[in-house]
Formats: structure tokens, sequence, C-alpha cells
């Protein structure tokens, strides 16, 4: 009989976890069950601070980001998660805070709603990291400053000229409060219709943050520098109202864009913006997704859910109930999986 | 008299012994460097050799550690930076790197028993690179070979798994 393989003490195993690699969560989850003792490391609050001295930004898989409250992932940038915590019943319209989390220590911070999108049904927000300039976010998120970018369309039905308009406030964690809105009229209004324009998730490409509005034609530009607001055109008969899409980075760090069309064409784009002026969209590739993916899941309307920035992959969902995570540097399938269970989304909101 | 560079004999738990520079394993390990320190009073101007015993480690695995040590912290031998080269982008190749890349290149047990070591003579770059590369070697394997690897028993109820899995579906 061979001798028994070489033990693992406890201590040395945590050694070992830590340096897998940041940009593969899934394999802390592959760890966490081989026995208990492995959970128990990967889950340790011990693990987590010391994952953050090993990695400059990572995710983390924590199933249970916020058991004791409802709520969702808005945004996640810098080592920073920013959640939306409901406090009721989400018909009833509760009031809500945001939150920001730090996954490696478990620590959280509350920010109050802002008070100019009470009355907003369509809204997105992004966190950062405040440092500006050098900062590398490897450590800034243990105390470092954060700001807050909130974007909403609505107005308040209980004003005297109730008119809807796209809100912008910014909230720092220097001053703990948020900054007076800027407004812009440009989202056409009608009357007739509820005008819940949606937001596709922040891009953060060089100094500015980038918010699409589903269902138009329309890029909302924030440059944090100057602090205002601009509006760029999506790439031309690219996003009618049938083909959602979602806001990338690129390697080479310009903004992107992904789409399906014809229900099988995986489209990405990005935007060459030397200057503000010249700024057009190139198409840098089509993907025909009846290679990548079963036919299954091609002829159940396949749509964009998401995409993570450190990892390039970008996240497909079909009506079906299964999710596709395609990696855009090699053009592959990398998992797929059932999402029938609600809980699921919001890991993968956590993971873009 | 210029004083001749002095040498320290490491025996392993096996019994054999193996020279090694004092200055070298002292920068190397803080545990040898902790027992020198403490025989010295004792050695004085004695021409006689320490010997060191190891009684953690085998003959094989400390003469593959001296085999590192002297690599990497022989400051006649070492060019280049020091210390923080593993977590290196690819291409910004530290010259050791193809030398680290080849010794740990060994099979499961014998990178254990390094990882022991390197823990137990506390010698962290060799530490660092150890865990790392059993980390590596972890990577596309299935949680049953994990579980054979290192001779871990699955102690998981049936039910138990089912909720891991269910909780983080994600990842498979």
């Amino acid at each position: 009989m061979p001798p028994p393989p070489r033990s693992l003490p406890e201590e040395l195993v945590e050694e070992i976890l830590l340096r897998f690699p940041p940009n593969d969560p899934a394999r802390l989850v592959h760890a966490a069950l081989v026995c208990k003792p492995w959970r128990a490391i990967v889950s340790g609050a011990g693990f987590r601070r010391r994952v953050a001295e090993f990695v400059p930004i990572c995710s983390l898989p924590v199933s249970k980001v916020h058991s004791r409250w409802r709520g969702h992932v808005v945004d996640a940038h810098h080592g920073r998660i920013l959640l939306q915590i409901i406090y009721g019943p989400a018909v009833l319209r509760c009031p809500s805070d945001l939150v920001v989390w730090d996954p490696t220590r478990g620590v959280q911070k509350r920010v109050p709603f802002p008070a100019a999108a009470r009355y907003m049904p369509g809204w997105t927000a992004a966190v950062l990291c405040a440092a500006g300039g050098p900062c590398d976010h490897l450590d800034c998120r243990r105390q470092g400053p954060f700001l807050i970018v909130f974007v909403g369309y609505g107005g308040d039905p209980y004003a005297d000229d109730p008119h809807s308009e796209t809100v912008l406030c910014t909230y720092s964690s220097s001053t703990a409060s948020w900054s007076k809105p800027m407004s812009s009229n440009l989202l056409p209004h009608d009357d007739d219709d509820d005008d819940d324009y949606m937001f596709t998730h922040a891009a953060h490409v060089k100094n500015a943050l980038y918010f699409g509005v589903l269902m138009t034609d329309h890029i909302l530009k924030f440059d944090l520098e100057s602090q205002e607001i601009s509006w760029i055109q999506t790439p031309p008969a690219t996003c009618s109202s049938e083909w959602p899409y979602v806001l990338t980075t690129t390697e080479g760090g310009r903004l992107g864009l992904a789409t399906i069309h014809d229900f099988s064409k995986l489209l990405m784009w990005s935007r060459n913006d030397v200057s503000q002026v010249d700024a057009t969209w190139a198409q840098s590739t089509v993907i025909e997704l009846r290679t990548l993916l079963p036919v299954h899941a091609v002829l159940a309307w396949p749509r964009l859910l998401g995409f993570t920035v450190g990892t390039g992959v970008i996240f497909v969902t079909s009506s079906n109930d299964v999710l596709f995570m395609i990696d855009l540097k090699t053009y592959k399938v990398i998992k797929e999986l059932s999402i029938s269970k609600g809980s699921n989304i919001d890991t993968i909101n956590f993971l873009t | 008299m210029a004083s001749e560079k002095k040498v320290v004999f490491l025996r392993s738990s096996d019994g054999e012994a193996f020279e090694v520079s004092e200055e070298v394993i002292s920068a190397a390990s803080v545990t040898i460097k902790g027992m020198i320190d403490e025989e010295s009073p004792s050695r004085a101007d004695t021409a006689a050799t320490t010997t060191l015993a190891i009684p953690n480690v085998t003959a094989a695995t400390l003469s593959r550690v001296l085999h590192y040590v002297n690599k990497h912290f022989d400051a006649a031998a070492v060019v280049g930076r020091p210390d923080d080269y593993i977590f290196c982008a690819p291409g910004d190749e530290h010259p050791l790197a193809r030398f680290d890349d080849d010794f740990v290149d060994v099979d499961n047990d014998t990178l254990i028993d390094l990882v022991h070591a390197a823990e137990y003579l506390h010698i962290k770059k060799l530490f660092d690179l150890t865990c790392k590369a059993v980390a590596d070697k972890l990577k596309g394997r299935t949680i049953d070979q994990i579980r054979e690897t290192f001779g871990i028993v699955n102690d998981y109820t049936v039910e138990e798994e089912v909720e891991v899995y269910r909780e983080n579906s994600w990842a498979f």
C-alpha cells in the first residue's frame, strides 16, 4: 500500500488559498467544498482581510452579502460594492438606503438615499475611490474616501410644476453629504408615457463615468474632473429598443459597448475618443453566438446581463434561465449555469 | 588575520549533515539565525564548527532547501532585485525566475515537504514560492482530486453539500 499523502495543517491551507489567482473567485468556492475546515478558512474574517493584502481588487464569493436586509447590488468599482437596502416590500417603494460594502473586510458604510431621487423609478449609481491621482486601489477601500455618483430620471409629483428630467448628484464620504443635484432635459419627455427610463451599469473610463439610457440612443457622460454632464450617442443602428446593451471597458482602456443583434450576434464596439469632437464608435468584433452557445439558448432570446471590469467576462442570459459567462479574451464560454433562482442574480450583479 | 568564511553544519532529521555558509543561511532563515545567535557566546573564538540539529526536515528536503538558499541568498551569486518578484508581471522576470520554476516543478509530497521546511526554517521567500506553487498545482483539479491530493476526508453530508452547491451555484 502506498504511504498516505502529506497532510496540510490548517495554517498552511490558508497560506495556499491566499495565493489563488484573484481573478478566479470560483476556485475559492471549490476549495470551500473540499471539507468543512477549508470552508471555515475561506469564509473567516481573517482570511478575507488577508486576501486584501494579496490582491489588488478582488471579488470574493460571499454568498450571503446582505442576509439581514433585502436589497440588491447596484455597482462595484475599486474594491467596493454599492448595495441598495430596502426596508419593506419593494412594491410599496419603501424607503431605502445605499450601503458601500468592503467585501474583504466586511465593513459597511450606510449612505442615505439622495433626497432628489425619492420619486425616481429609474436610477443607477456608481461607487469609486475618491483618492484620485496616483491611487492604485490596492488598499484604499480600507479607509480611503469614496465617491458615489447617482443618476436618475423622474420628477417630484407633488411639486407645483411636476416635470421629469435627468438628475445627477454625487456623494462624498469626506463631507458625508450629497451635492446639489445637476439636471439635464435632454431625454425626451412624453406625458402619455410613464417615462421609466432605465440606466445601464456604469462604465468608468479614464476620468469619466458613462451611464447608458436603455431604449434610447443616449449615453450620459459625467466628467469627474470638471463635474459636467454631457451626452454621447450610442453606435449607429445598434441600440434600438429591442436590443439592450451593456457598457464595457476595452483592454486598451476605452469605452466599449456590447449588444446582441438578431438573437444570435454579439456585437462589440469600442469608442475612439482621441478628441471629444472626433470621437467615433468602431465595431471591433462580431461573435456568432450560434457557434458559442447551445441551440436552446440561441432560440430563447439571449440578452446581455453584465460585464466584469477586472476579468473581461460578459454575461449572457436566455429566457429559459440559463446564464453563460463568455471570456472576451478567448471568446469561449467559461461557465454555463441555471439561474432559475432569483438569489443568483444578485451574485452575478455583485460580480459585475 | 582575515577571518575565514564561517560555516555551520545542519543535521537533518535522518542524521545527514550539510555544510552551509553561516552568513548565507543567517540571511535566509530567521530560525537558524536565531539558533546561531544563541550559540554564539559559547563558540567564542574556538575553531570548532557548529552543528545545528534540524529535527523537522529530512536530508532530501534539506538539500533542496540549501540549494535554493545558496542560489538566492549568497550575495556573491545573486544579481538583481530581492524579495518581491513573485508577484511581478510576466516579462518582468527576475533572473532567478527560471530557477524558481524548475525548483518547484516536483511531485506533490516533495513540494509539501518544502512548504513545511520553509515554514519551520522561516524562509519567507521560499515559503511564498512553494505556497504559490501548491496553489498553482490545484488549478484545474476537481474537488475530489484536491481531496485525494492531500488525503482529506469529505466531511460534508450529502444535504450539506447540496446546500453549499446551491448557495454558490454561480461558481460551477
